[in-house]
């Protein structure tokens, strides 16, 4: 159990930083590109909905392939990438050794993105595989499935190298996460999964292990990093933080099935992943009164912190998501919200509210530290931050508020069908203008993003390497 | 921590402990409940379900009934509660997850006319003026009323209607329509 | 009893059991030893404990495009 060979260098935090540079923004960079691309499908499939006949001509931007398609770009584009641009840094940094695997993470990286835009053609083009999560063809998943092993196997190496001789609560999730979630791409692409029932079954588990197994362990993990370090602050209680770390590891793997309830698959299956849910309530509840105790009394540190407000207000997203998703897996509750827009706003809380914001306040610390650059405006990044955060709480009030009447008239049969429908239009309409409001944040992120990295005519502390991969491979 | 073998140990376990929990068991039990797919799933059956699955129909319908007394999917003349054996043969699963538009587990019940199926694809307002489901236009033809004789264009009302032209489905459109109809509880194991 | 609810009960009681046993040997093995020593790791020499970063948000308006990050004495906007 010692760390690593004993000859290996000690390396600063800026000299790990310069390592982890040309990795890091290039998995942050195809992220941010695909986050465009992915607002993009989300304006359109939103506008689609209360504007049925715009854009009808073609099959290609038809409302039943541009919305998988805006799911998939975002969550293996957008996240996916851009999340693991940040968990390789935090490990590094918490590992105290460079990046491992540098070439070949980028070479993964690139076919990653190859993977995408071939992926995503073929579903515009009507190649979707047709299951929640895993519309895109199996080649694709495979693809990235294998580019995440590379990256797994990249963790390992550190880990095996690793120059401290405790691991941090962090390391703990992302090493999690590098382990979860190959076996789950792997597992979903396995063709035993072969009549409709046993394949919702697997999809539902899929889909909610692929938030809760890989995308929720790298922003814990983000959290449990930026929350003691900006404030300068160890993280309240260490123990809780394993604690919360081994219920997660339970309790989350299981929950999957609260998506079939009512559904035609045995209901003991639906129960336990009910059971499950509920449970979920431990880890969660450890992990907020942990950091709520570490931030108390910090405030004017958050509001002064790009990173801390991005990762603030991600975190308690998380905590009234998690404990919302608990609720909502009640039979009694589940009757109602199950089939209305109340899910897809709750979705969206998940995914935007909380790992898409602590993806941006991550990127607030890391990029000035591996770009050594200051960002370019300060209005811009608050700008960013405002139009975000209101549009995303317009986005789960208006659709989360309709979805609740929505759920109650559809389970009342004296209520038409159509009107479950009419109801909501302007609630959807409203979700467009959070829409447009979270799109021109993400304009203004791209941005800032784009001037890190691009300054003509000025030099950073030390070059930025946009052709050195050869250096990268050799090292 | 400074034994991280447990860590990678607890971590893998978990995981697959729960694998086998809600993929393996399921399998087994679910595949135990639905023997051998006996039933000929018709040629335009299949093709129509390529078609359903591709324009993401299941973004928007659902397509489980539950069982009565939980939701009003049985007053609602949607049928009654779904079980395994009415899924069969066709891959992907279309259970969905949402009721922007009706559940259509029991469409071919309540709508067996082809010609309602073909009027609301191509254009849904022109069966409720209230819909928002998506026209699907590509899966029609339009052309002039002398073209095909012996095969009469869609009664479109007024605002719809082409002058001079006729509105044909093409092949798709066909089979998409064979497979709706098909959804007909009463004929298990079409999917 | 169905044989669900007899796979259920077992496996769960494996499980707990599991869980349990492996508790107490990290308990009695130390591993819970100093926890807390565990939250200063995200500290080191060079951005110690007690020191606040990523203050931006401060007093001036703009923020200076000259100023590098280096290490320690210049944390990314840490002029507060």
């Amino acid at each position: 159990m010692d760390p690593g060979s004993k000859q290996s260098p000690e390396y600063s935090v800026s000299e790990l930083d310069r390592k982890a540079r040309f990795v890091v923004l290039f998995l942050i960079m195809s992220g941010v590109f695909w986050l465009l691309f992915g607002t993009l499908l989300a304006l359109v499939a939103s506008l689609k909905m209360h504007m049925p006949d715009w854009l009808a001509a073609s099959g290609w931007l038809t409302f039943g392939r541009v919305r998988p398609l805006h799911l998939n770009t975002m969550v293996y584009g957008w996240a996916s990438l851009t999340g693991a641009g940040v968990a390789l840094w935090l490990l590094s940094r918490l590992l105290k050794v460079p990046v491992m695997l540098r070439g070949y993470i980028i070479l993964a990286g690139v076919l990653w993105n190859i993977a995408l835009v071939v992926g995503s053609i073929q579903i515009l083009a009507g190649g979707s595989r047709g299951i929640e999560w895993l519309e895109f063809p199996v080649s694709t998943m495979v693809v990235i499935v294998l580019c995440v092993i590379i990256m797994s196997a990249s963790v390992l190496m550190m880990l095996a190298m690793r120059r401290v001789k405790q691991l941090y609560v962090s390391v703990w999730y992302l090493i999690a996460a590098f382990l979860w979630f190959p076996l789950l791409g792997l597992v979903s692409s396995l063709p035993i999964f072969d009549t409709p029932t046993v394949q919702a079954g697997m999809n539902w588990w899929y889909a909610h292990n692929a938030l809760g197994l890989w995308f929720t362990p790298i922003g814990l993990a983000a959290a449990y990093y930026f929350i003691p370090k900006v404030l300068g602050r160890p993280i309240y209680s260490y123990g809780l933080s394993l604690l919360g770390f081994w219920g997660l590891a339970l309790f989350y793997n299981w929950n999957g099935f609260h998506h079939l309830i009512g559904g035609p698959v045995p209901t003991w299956f639906v129960t336990i992943s009910i059971s499950a849910s509920v449970m979920m309530v431990i880890p969660v509840v450890v992990v907020a009164v942990n950091h709520h105790m570490t931030v108390v009394g910090s405030f004017r540190a958050v509001v002064n912190s790009p990173t801390l407000r991005f990762v603030v207000f991600a975190a308690m997203s998380y905590t009234f998501v998690s404990l919302q998703g608990s609720m909502q897996a009640l039979r009694s509750v589940n009757e109602v919200i199950h089939f209305t827009h109340f899910v897809v706003a709750h979705a969206h809380i998940g995914m935007y509210a909380f790992v898409t914001m602590m993806l941006f306040g991550a990127c607030y610390y890391i990029i000035p530290r591996v770009t050594m650059r200051e960002w370019h405006s300060k209005s811009l990044i608050k700008w960013h931050f405002w139009l975000t955060a209101i549009g995303v709480i317009i986005y789960a009030v208006a659709l989360q508020g309709i979805g609740v009447f929505q759920g109650f008239a559809m389970i009342d049969p004296d209520v038409p069908f159509t009107d479950t429908v009419t109801m909501t239009v302007p609630y959807l309409v409203a979700r467009s203008v959070s829409g447009i409001l979270m799109a021109a944040g993400h304009l203004i992120f791209t941005w800032l993003m784009f001037r890190m990295v691009w300054r003509p005519g000025e030099q950073p502390a030390t070059p930025l390497v946009w052709n050195k991969i050869k250096e990268e491979f050799a090292s | 921590m400074t034994r991280y073998s447990i860590l990678l140990f607890g971590i893998i376990a978990t995981f697959l402990i729960a694998m086998f929990g809600l993929t393996i068991l399921p399998k087994i039990f679910i595949d135990d409940a639905v023997k051998e797919p006996v039933y000929f799933t018709p040629f335009e059956v299949t093709e129509g379900h390529k078609i359903f699955v591709r324009e993401g129909c299941i973004y928007c319908h659902s397509k489980q009934v539950r069982p009565e007394g939980y939701g009003a999917d049985f007053e609602r003349g949607w049928g009654r509660a779904s079980v395994a054996t009415d899924y069969r043969n066709l891959l992907p699963h279309n259970l969905g997850t949402m009721r922007t538009g009706p559940d259509l587990a029991n469409i071919g019940a309540r709508q067996p006319g082809r010609d309602w199926h073909y009027l609301n694809l191509y254009q849904p307002r022109a069966i409720n003026e209230h819909s928002i489901m998506p026209p699907y236009p590509w899966l029609f033809e339009v052309v002039g009323e002398e073209a095909r004789p012996g095969r009469d264009g869609l009664r479109l009302p007024e605002p719809y209607r082409i002058e001079g032209k006729k509105v044909l489905p093409t092949d798709e459109a066909r089979y998409l329509v064979t497979y709706l109809i098909s959804l007909d509880q009463q004929i298990a194991g079409v999917d | 009893m169905s044989t669900g609810a007899l796979i259920l009960v077992l496996s769960s009681l494996l499980i707990i059991g599991g869980g349990l046993a492996l508790f107490l040997w990290a308990f009695f093995n130390g591993q819970f030893d100093q926890i807390q020593k565990g939250s200063m790791l995200p500290f080191n020499e060079e951005e110690p404990a007690g020191k606040r970063t990523d203050q931006i948000f401060g007093d001036d308006d703009t923020l200076s495009e000259k100023e590098p990050y280096k290490g320690e004495e210049k944390t990314c906007g840490s002029r507060k």
